[in-house]
């Protein structure tokens, strides 16, 4: 990614300590106090008679919700994965609401490490089963357990919408909620969701108010495709060019409407930057979503999202990315093509006048811890983001 | 009625290294309602745990007076039972154990009949003699409130408030329910003993955090200058507790949150926040500044109570993941109870410090989570010269002292996120008592017993403060009475009720999330 600040570090393993703590059936005093007994047992070992222990090293709060107890699993890799760049405290909810008895239970692993150039990171983790009634009231779980005056990142990592209660309580206490639109049952309701939340659509709920940032891996993922479009129009000499846009096509990997959903907000983001307005949504057959756009100063722009069949792919992927445009001076082009052959590239050309310009323009597969560390980085809120899904609103209406 | 005098820790050629160990002179102690919750929880415990280390004076023994028929055996092993329960080191080391318990007698006692204190009086005699404890004896009232003044009676009747050696009395908190009532308890101990014999103790005071207070203002020079009006823009004084009131409805009723935690937790907390440097860390100079700040807070019209204070009573909710009943519903509560389980109320400290810089303070029962802090935030600098998109996350700079629990500092202030662009964020910089320091802190009941067996005061609160403040709650609780502000409520498990929010946001402030 353009920004990242560098790539996860991998931990050393012989300079990791763990300490470890469970119950099947317990309550959030036990649990709190244990949290607290593992992290001064971490620190123990750090003291030595002429140095200070490291003081707490903890640069925000992850709070996962997850349905399926396999998830676990995968999400305490990741976790893992992130430590050695964020130290963090990592609340993990497995939520089971339907189960009688309505006790919880706990597994809390404290983690401490040393990176070579001897700077202390620490992760403490508090997986919790979640078990009757009390699921719908996870307000009342999480808040105790974050540590104060650092940012509370939610990542909803379940396959399920984004209307859930458990979600909307978790909220509450919550800066960012942090999704991967790719990995959700329904993609467009889930960025419709999103942008309810933001205040991006006209169903966003008042209380809101931007309090909360939302945040999409998927989005991450065009990082590379906005910024090869955003560098076609540096130079000061083309900035005119904005305004002469004609067409924007966007080509993604799938057959259903869902997998537009990347192109839908890639054209949003076009659309929100450009002052776009659309004024005519609709499909085009089972593959192919239409819009026209007003644009105020220039001509309108017709956008085409189009899902195109490929078994190399995700469903979603961006594949190709193409606009033209007229000016007195004659057309202009860009499109950016995914290399066919599988390679972790696009091919970029540009027409301008009577030349052409071929480029390359790299496409690294980022892993998801990747991704989330830039995510969490940066700003709790990606105003850009929630403009690009207020952009394609539209769009992903015409979707549903 | 003897004037105490206070005793100095020992001096002499052998304690020249033990300066830390503030050894006290032989002592005695005598717990009235030695088998109650406080005793069992608190005082027995700390007791240990001062033994343990070696810290109660030589010849110690402690008497443990209560109604309870007891045989002394019993009594001994329901002490060793709450001690190995609640001490704060574990696991408890039999040996020492054994060897406190067996510093342990009992006496059942009625308070309201002077042949008691006649045999109290000869267990003591007994004791001193065997332990050679050259008279010292402190009494510690762990009884309700209501019996002080008979205990106190009692004690000036059979002459154990005077006599060879000191005798101190210690009384716990609530000093009176108003300042009437607390002006007639003054008065009536004072009948018994000295002032300076009287040992008021608030809890808070003892612990680490808050005597870290005065050490983080004065013994530091970059934040002093700081810290006034020019440049603090308010403090937030929190003390919230995720339990309801359990088994203490029939005393809750009749107190609220604000005669039971801002009459003295919180009045204690803004006082070390804004008091001026003493000339000495003496109980009398500190005390005297304490005061100094009290006097100061501006007494609040009825208007000014209506609309800078907030009452707010819990109703059903969810609190620790688990559901909780209301107030209303609380075993002995008045069903139709008007009493608050939140109290905010805003306060201007009107002196050449602190003008115009208000001192916000909130308390609690069923909030989300345990704790109390003070956080004192800052103005925001007059010009940012950044542009707003990169100090779009950047919050004022603040300190936030945290009292319990995770006892520590915090440092707020701005840096810039490393990216290719200026963007600017708010970062901690966090100073934990448990990662530095590698100890358990002393219970705050250890270190205010060992003070009172020093004769050191310091740490326990006076009669001209507990009567300013008291000052100051019954004008608000006048206003109350009348209904101005109307209770509201809040569901358990949250951070108080709407007007909570409308006493900051109507000043342009919100309250800190803790």
């Amino acid at each position: 990614m353009a920004q990242t600040i560098g790539a996860i570090a991998s931990l050393h393993p012989d300079r990791v300590r763990t300490r470890h703590w469970e119950s099947s059936d317990t309550d959030m005093q036990t649990v709190m106090d244990q949290l607290l007994w593992l992290g001064s047992e971490l620190r123990q070992p750090d003291s030595a008679a002429e140095d200070h222990p490291h003081p707490r090293n903890c640069v925000l709060n992850v709070v996962v919700t997850f349905r399926e107890e396999q998830r676990a699993a995968a999400v305490d890799r990741l976790l893992a994965a992130l430590s050695p760049a964020h130290p963090m405290r990592a609340i993990l909810l497995h939520l089971d609401p339907g189960t009688e008895g309505g006790t919880l239970g706990a597994s809390i692993t404290g983690q401490a490490h040393r990176l070579l150039n001897g700077f202390p990171v620490q992760r403490e983790q508090v997986l919790l089963h979640v078990r009757g009634p009390a699921a719908d009231h996870l307000a009342s779980i999480v808040e105790p357990l974050l540590v104060p005056d650092i940012p509370t990142f939610l990542w909803w990592s379940r396959r399920s919408d984004l209307d859930q209660r458990a979600l909307r309580e978790v909220m509450q206490v919550a800066d960012a909620l942090v999704v991967d639109s790719t990995q959700l049952d329904s993609p467009v309701e889930a960025l419709l969701a999103l942008a309810a939340l933001t205040g991006a659509s006209p169903d966003a709920p008042a209380v809101v108010e931007g309090r909360i940032g939302v945040r999409d891996l998927q989005w991450s993922r065009l990082r590379p495709w906005r910024d090869a479009f955003a560098q076609f129009f540096a130079p000061a000499d083309r900035h005119r060019l904005l305004t002469r846009l004609l067409k924007l096509t966007c080509e993604s990997a799938g057959a259903s409407p869902g997998s537009r959903v990347g192109a839908a907000l890639l054209a949003g983001w076009a659309a929100s930057a450009l002052g776009w307005r659309f004024v005519r949504v609709g499909a085009a057959g089972q593959s192919a979503t239409e819009a026209v756009a007003e644009t105020g100063k220039g001509p309108r722009v017709e956008v085409t999202l189009r899902s195109v069949a490929n078994d190399h792919l995700a469903e979603g992927e961006l594949m190709n990315v193409q606009m033209a445009g007229q000016t007195e001076d004659g057309p202009f082009a860009m499109s950016v093509e995914r290399d066919s052959g599988g390679g972790p590239h696009a091919h970029v050309t540009i027409a301008l006048g009577a030349d052409t310009i071929r480029q390359r323009l790299a496409l690294p597969r980022v892993s998801d811890p990747d991704l989330l560390l830039h995510m969490l980085w940066t700003s709790r809120r990606d105003l850009v983001f929630e403009s690009a899904l207020a952009g394609a609103s539209m769009l992903l209406e015409s979707l549903r | 009625m003897s004037a105490d005098v206070a005793v100095q820790p020992l001096v002499h050629p052998l304690a020249g290294d033990m300066n830390e160990y503030r050894l006290a002179e032989p002592a005695l102690m005598v717990i009235f309602g030695a088998t109650g919750d406080l005793s069992g929880r608190k005082l027995l415990p700390a007791l240990f745990n001062l033994a343990r280390n070696r810290l109660l004076p030589a010849g110690f023994a402690l008497v443990g007076a209560a109604l309870d028929e007891l045989r002394e055996e019993k009594f001994r092993e329901w002490a060793g039972e709450h001690i190995k329960e609640h001490s704060r080191t574990q696991p408890v080391d039999a040996h020492s154990l054994e060897a406190f318990l067996s510093d342990l007698t009992y006496m059942p006692i009625d308070f309201s009949h002077a042949e008691g204190f006649q045999r109290l009086s000869q267990s003591l005699s007994d004791l001193d003699r065997t332990r050679h404890t050259g008279g010292n004896v402190v009494f510690y009232c762990a009884t309700p409130p209501s019996t002080y003044p008979v205990i106190s009676e009692q004690l000036r009747a059979s002459g154990l408030n005077r006599g060879r050696g000191y005798r101190r009395i210690i009384v716990e908190k609530p000093f009176g329910s108003d300042l009437h009532s607390a002006q007639e308890l003054n008065r009536i101990l004072r009948k018994a003993f000295h002032e300076d014999a009287i040992y008021r103790i608030d809890h808070y005071l003892g612990k680490e955090t808050v005597q870290n207070i005065l050490a983080f203002r004065f013994a530091n020079s970059i934040f002093e200058p700081v810290w006034n009006n020019q440049h603090v823009d308010h403090v937030e004084i929190t003390v919230a507790e995720p339990l309801g009131v359990e088994l203490r409805g029939a005393y809750y009723d009749r107190a609220g949150a604000l005669r039971d935690i801002v009459q003295n937790h919180a009045f204690q907390l803004l006082t070390l926040v804004a008091m001026e440097p003493p000339i000495a860390l003496d109980a009398g100079s500190t005390r005297d500044e304490k005061v100094k700040v009290l006097r100061a807070i501006r007494p609040l019209s009825p208007e000014e109570v209506a609309t800078h204070t907030v009452r707010g009573q819990y109703v059903e909710g969810w609190v620790l993941g688990e559901h909780v009943p209301g107030y209303r519903q609380e075993p002995k509560v008045d069903p139709d109870s008007q009493t608050e389980t939140y109290a905010a109320v805003k306060c201007q400290v009107d002196n050449w410090r602190w003008a115009e810089t208000p001192f916000y303070i909130r308390t609690g029962k069923h909030m989300p989570k345990e704790v109390t802090e003070i956080r004192i935030q800052f103005k925001r600098p007059p010009h940012l010269t950044f542009g707003r998109d990169a100090v779009r996350e950047l919050e004022p700079n603040s300190i936030t002292l945290r009292i319990q629990p995770e006892e520590g500092i915090s440092l707020r202030f701005g840096a810039k996120v490393p990216t290719p662009t200026l963007t600017i964020r708010s970062v901690n910089m966090d100073f934990l008592y448990a990662s530095t320091f590698l100890v358990d802190a002393p219970d705050a009941y250890e270190r205010l017993l060992l003070d009172c067996m020093l004769g050191d005061p310091a740490l326990f609160t006076r009669s001209d403060e507990v009567e300013a403040a008291w000052k100051l709650i019954d004008g608000i609780e006048a206003v109350w009475r009348q209904g101005q502000p109307p209770v509201e409520t809040y569901p358990a498990g949250t951070w108080g009720p709407p007007g909570a929010e409308r006493l900051m946001t109507e000043d342009g402030r919100s309250w800190h999330k803790p």
